[in-house]
């Protein structure tokens, strides 16, 4: 379940960065990505909502440094 | 016992100015200190707003109501001027909302120490100017204080020079010829107009960083370790990277609190949200500053500014890599200047017929001066004589030579190894060129 959901938010990942090679790793934060700013912040965390059916409260959002933290979040919000 | 000798002392400094400040911030941090532990046991959303409400409703009232009229309450007559009434006021305000905001949201325990918690507002290297400081870091420094040691004394006094050097020998210098410029002093020739409008880029930069230098080596005195407000925004290569680079807390702030909520809650808009916010951000900050038409256009211009570089960010990243940095990089760093310091125009002019009529002077058939010395360095210091060209030539040197390598003067210059040779330079030019007599106040006092 956990890889689906791996899979899953890297190809939103590397729609909304524009970076097919992009390799998500669970300790990837913005600074990593060089499209990563306020706008694709919103587009991503959007994107992910949508396809995951869910919405992350925004003091959920705050406390996310990595990429791994939103997967988590994923997982526990859609076992 | 530490933590209650800086209190105290912090009560007194801020009675200097006014016993009304000393009392008001007492019962700020009084009530705010209560609701930060009520607000911690009890989720109620309501109670939240209408603390964060009343904070800014008498942040709001006592920074922009002038009570130097006096109060007449029957028997006793008041007199206080707004300027005392005000003292911090714009600088805890903020870091009471954000104290409720985080004990609310469980990010800190709310401290038990009231005494801490009046030193978190009232501590009086930052009380007048800032830093703002964040909640969680400064009362956990606060609830154990360190002792400073010698290379915390050695840094401290050295920071301090460096932010007397940056008030007394530049700021204070350039301050006449920008009161020159906007007063209309300076007579009708572009190119002068425009410098003397962008030296109080200038001054303010060194005047307000200067302080916080001050500032930040009075607390090191003590062993405490205030936030970075300045990143040498002279270096900014777009509007975005500037407000990333100066008074840095106060737009740390401002993203935490304002800007990242009201994006997030219209998220689904995508990039209109983020304009959106980048507004609401602005126009805030040009009101924290003060109420006219003035910081209004200020605000509008950054928004526009902002929205623009949000808007074509990708596509100029692109265009950048075609180009050589060490074209691209000072191209930049050119208009970002440019741009910085013609909203600052509005900032600084008493009202828009002020500010029209400068860019009236600036933007003229004859630009550049045809005979420097009279069109530019002359009218720029008041006066044609052997001194005043020297004064100014000097002024120029110094600030520009600082500007340039500011980053290794602090290298060199704040180490607990003392750089002798550093230290006898700066000595020399302060005392040969500090203006000791006729200094102005700190600008940002008035904020």
């Amino acid at each position: 379940m956990k890889s689906e959901i791996f899979e899953t938010v890297q190809k939103i990942f590397r729609t909304v960065f524009e970076d097919d090679n992009l390799v998500l790793q669970k300790n990837l934060i913005a600074d990593d990505v060089e499209m990563w700013d306020s706008l694709t912040h919103i587009d991503l965390i959007t994107s992910i909502e949508e396809e995951f059916s869910i919405q992350i409260p925004f003091e959920k959002v705050i406390l996310f440094e990595t990429a791994g933290d939103l997967i988590e979040y994923i997982s526990s919000v859609t076992k | 016992m530490k933590l209650l000798i800086i209190t105290f002392a912090s009560l007194i400094f801020i009675g200097f100015y006014s016993w009304f400040s000393v009392v008001f911030i007492l019962i700020s941090s009084c009530i705010n200190f209560y609701f930060g532990k009520y607000l911690s046991l009890n989720k109620k959303k309501s109670v939240l707003i209408s603390t964060v409400l009343t904070n800014t409703f008498f942040l709001f009232v006592l920074k922009y109501f002038n009570f130097s009229q006096g109060l007449n309450l029957g028997a006793a007559n008041f007199q206080i001027s707004s300027i005392a009434v005000a003292l911090g006021i714009s600088y805890y305000t903020l870091q009471n909302i954000a104290y409720l905001i985080e004990t609310y949201n469980d990010r800190i325990k709310p401290t038990d120490n009231i005494f801490q918690y009046i030193c978190f507002n009232a501590f009086f290297p930052k009380v007048t100017c800032g830093p703002i400081e964040s909640p969680k870091l400064f009362l956990k420094t606060l609830g154990n204080l360190p002792i400073a040691s010698k290379e915390d004394w050695i840094c401290g006094i050295q920071r301090i020079g460096i932010g007397l050097f940056k008030k007394m020998v530049i700021a204070d210098r350039i301050a006449p010829i920008v009161s020159r410029t906007y007063e209309l002093d300076v007579p009708s020739q572009g190119f002068t107009t425009w410098i003397g409008i962008c030296l109080f880029t200038v001054q303010l930069y060194f005047d307000f960083s200067g302080y916080i230098d001050i500032a930040m080596g009075s607390a090191r005195l003590l062993g405490i370790r205030l936030t970075e407000n300045f990143n040498h925004p002279f270096r900014a290569t777009s509007i975005s990277d500037f407000w990333r680079r100066w008074h840095i807390t106060l737009f740390d702030w401002i993203k935490l609190y304002l800007y990242f909520p009201i994006v997030y809650y219209f998220r689904s808009y995508k990039k209109w949200s983020v304009i959106f916010g980048l507004g609401i951000v602005f126009l805030l900050s040009g009101l924290w500053h003060g109420i006219g038409l003035t910081f209004l256009t200020w605000a509008c211009l950054h928004i526009l500014f902002i929205t623009y570089e949000v808007l074509t960010k990708q596509k100029r990243k692109k265009y950048a890599k075609k180009i050589s940095s060490y074209i691209y990089t000072p191209i930049s760093i050119f208009i970002t200047f440019n741009l910085v310091c013609f909203s600052e125009l509005f900032f600084r002019s008493k009202s828009m017929t002020n500010a029209f009529a400068l860019l009236e002077r600036t933007f003229t058939f004859s630009f550049f001066p045809k005979n420097w010395t009279i069109d530019f360095w002359a009218p720029l210091i008041g006066g044609g004589s052997q001194e005043h060209l020297f004064n100014i030539y000097c002024t120029f040197i110094i600030f520009i030579l600082f500007i340039i390598f500011e980053k290794t003067i602090y290298q060199k210059a704040i180490s607990k190894k003392i750089n002798i040779l550093v230290w006898l330079i700066l000595f020399l030019v302060f005392f040969v060129f500090g203006i000791f007599e006729s200094g102005e106040e700190f600008i940002y006092l008035q904020f």
